[in-house]
C-alpha cells in the first residue's frame, strides 16, 4: 500500500474561505465537490506530480498534530479512497 | 414611456387579443397575446404598472395562450405558444392564468444564459439585495410576498439573475406565486395584497399570484450588489432562527438551486465563488411570517446578533 502511486486526473480550482470544508471544482468533468479541509490539503499535494502513500505521509506529517500522527496513514488511505471515488485521483 | 394602466379598456383588450401586449419585465420584453378573459383580468390586475415596449423594440419572448379548434373548446383546454410553437401539453382552462406565469418563468429558465440563474426569490432594502434560494415549498415566495408588503422591493420571485462581470443581481420583478395555505397567510398578513385570478387543482394545488411591483423603484433596471444569501425554510415544528451558515455549504446549495451553474462551466464557478465570498450566508427557519419579516429587517439594519 505504501508504495502504490496516485495521480491527479482532474484539473481543478479551489474555493477555500477558511472553513472546515473546501469547494473543489473539477474543470475536466464540470463536477463540484465539497471536501474536508484535510482532503483539500491532500489534493493540493497532487497538483504537480504523482505521489506514493509513503511520500504523501512524509509531506503531510509535519502539518498534522502529533496526537493524530499515528492515525495518519489510515486517514490518508480514507481520503485517497474518497478522491478516487470522486474520479479526482486515479491509482496508477 | 407608456404604462399599461394608460391604455383604455378597449385598447388594452384589443392589443392583448390581436397583436399582443409587449411588456417590459426586467431586462426582457415579453409579448403576451390571449383572448381569454382570465388572462386579461390577471394582466390588468398584476401588470398594470408595467411599461409597454414600443414598436421596434426587440421581443425576447413571444408567448400566447389560446383555445384553438372545437376539440379544445369542448374539453375546456388551451395551449401555450412560444414563438408559435407548443412546448407543453394542453392545459386545463381553469389553470390558464397560473400557466401564463409559469410559461413566463419557463422562458427565462431555459434561455437567459447570459446570467448565472439561481432558483431563488430576491428582495432589496436600501439598495441592498438579499437572495433567498429555496426548493419549492420552502417558503421563499411567502416570505418574498410578505417582505414586498412591508416596504421591501421585490427583485424576483423565481430567478435571481447574477451578472457575471459585476456579480450584481439584475431585477426581474414579476408577480409572486403563492400556493395553498400561503394565499391565506398573505391575505391575513396585509389587506393591501392584490391578487390575480386563482387557479384551482393545478399540480401544485391552489395557486394565486400577488402583485409585486409595490415599491417606488420596482421598475428600475439597474443591477444591485448582494449582501446576503438567506436560505428560508418554513417549519411548524423547528425553533425559529436566523443562523449563520458556512459559505462552502451555501455555495453547494446555491449551485444546486441554479438553473445553469453547470452549463456555464468555469464562468458558473467563478460567479458563484465571487458571490458567496462577498456575502454573509444564513439559514432562516420560521413558522411565523411576522417574525420572519422582522428577522430580515434585523439583517439589513445591522441588528442581527446585536
Amino acid at each position: 500500500m505504501l508504495n502504490m502511486m496516485w495521480r491527479n486526473e482532474s484539473k481543478g480550482r479551489f474555493y477555500d474561505p477558511g472553513e472546515t470544508t473546501v469547494i473543489y471544482y473539477d474543470t475536466r468533468s464540470g463536477d463540484t465537490h465539497l471536501l474536508t479541509a484535510f482532503a483539500a490539503h491532500v489534493l493540493r499535494e497532487f497538483q504537480t506530480e504523482s505521489l506514493s502513500l509513503a511520500s504523501l505521509i512524509t509531506r503531510i506529517a509535519p502539518v498534522v498534530d502529533a496526537g493524530q500522527a499515528t492515525d495518519l496513514q489510515e486517514a490518508l488511505e480514507g481520503v485517497l479512497s474518497e478522491l478516487v471515488a470522486m474520479d479526482i485521483l486515479k491509482q496508477e | 414611456m407608456a404604462i399599461l394602466s394608460q391604455l383604455s379598456r378597449d385598447e388594452f383588450s384589443t392589443r392583448l387579443s390581436v397583436d399582443g401586449l409587449p411588456l417590459k419585465v426586467g431586462p426582457y420584453i415579453y409579448r403576451v397575446r390571449s383572448k381569454l378573459p382570465t388572462v386579461e383580468e390577471g394582466i390588468r390586475a398584476l401588470y398594470n404598472d408595467f411599461e409597454i415596449a414600443t414598436d421596434g423594440d426587440f421581443i425576447d419572448y413571444d408567448i400566447a395562450l389560446q383555445q384553438k379548434g372545437l376539440r379544445q373548446h369542448i374539453h375546456r383546454q388551451l395551449e401555450f405558444l412560444f414563438d408559435g410553437t407548443t412546448p407543453f401539453n394542453l392545459i386545463p382552462l381553469g389553470q390558464a392564468y397560473a400557466f401564463l406565469e409559469w410559461g413566463m418563468n419557463w422562458c427565462v429558465s431555459i434561455h437567459a444564459n447570459e446570467y448565472l440563474k439561481l432558483h431563488a426569490a430576491a428582495v432589496a432594502r436600501n439598495d441592498s439585495a438579499i437572495i433567498l434560494p429555496g426548493v419549492p415549498g420552502a417558503g421563499k415566495s411567502t416570505l418574498c410576498a410578505a417582505l414586498g408588503l412591508s416596504g421591501w422591493r421585490v427583485l424576483s420571485d423565481e430567478h435571481a439573475l447574477i451578472e457575471p462581470a459585476s456579480g450584481h443581481i439584475v431585477p426581474l420583478c414579476r408577480p409572486v406565486s403563492l400556493k395553498n395555505e400561503s394565499i391565506g397567510v398573505i391575505k391575513s398578513f396585509s389587506r393591501d395584497a392584490c391578487f390575480g385570478p386563482v387557479s384551482e387543482e393545478t399540480h401544485k394545488g391552489r395557486v394565486a399570484h400577488m402583485k409585486a411591483d409595490l415599491h417606488s423603484q420596482s421598475h428600475q433596471r439597474q443591477p444591485l450588489s448582494t449582501t446576503a444569501l438567506v436560505f428560508p425554510r418554513y417549519s411548524p415544528d423547528d425553533p425559529q432562527g436566523l443562523n449563520k451558515r458556512r459559505r462552502t455549504d451555501s455555495f453547494l446549495l446555491a449551485a444546486y438551486h441554479s438553473f445553469n451553474y453547470s452549463l456555464l462551466g468555469d464562468t458558473g464557478f467563478n460567479v458563484m465563488k465571487n458571490l458567496v465570498d462577498q456575502v454573509e450566508c444564513f439559514d432562516l427557519i420560521y413558522r411565523d411570517i411576522d417574525w420572519a419579516v422582522d428577522a430580515m429587517n434585523t439583517l439589513v439594519e445591522g441588528r442581527h446578533g446585536a
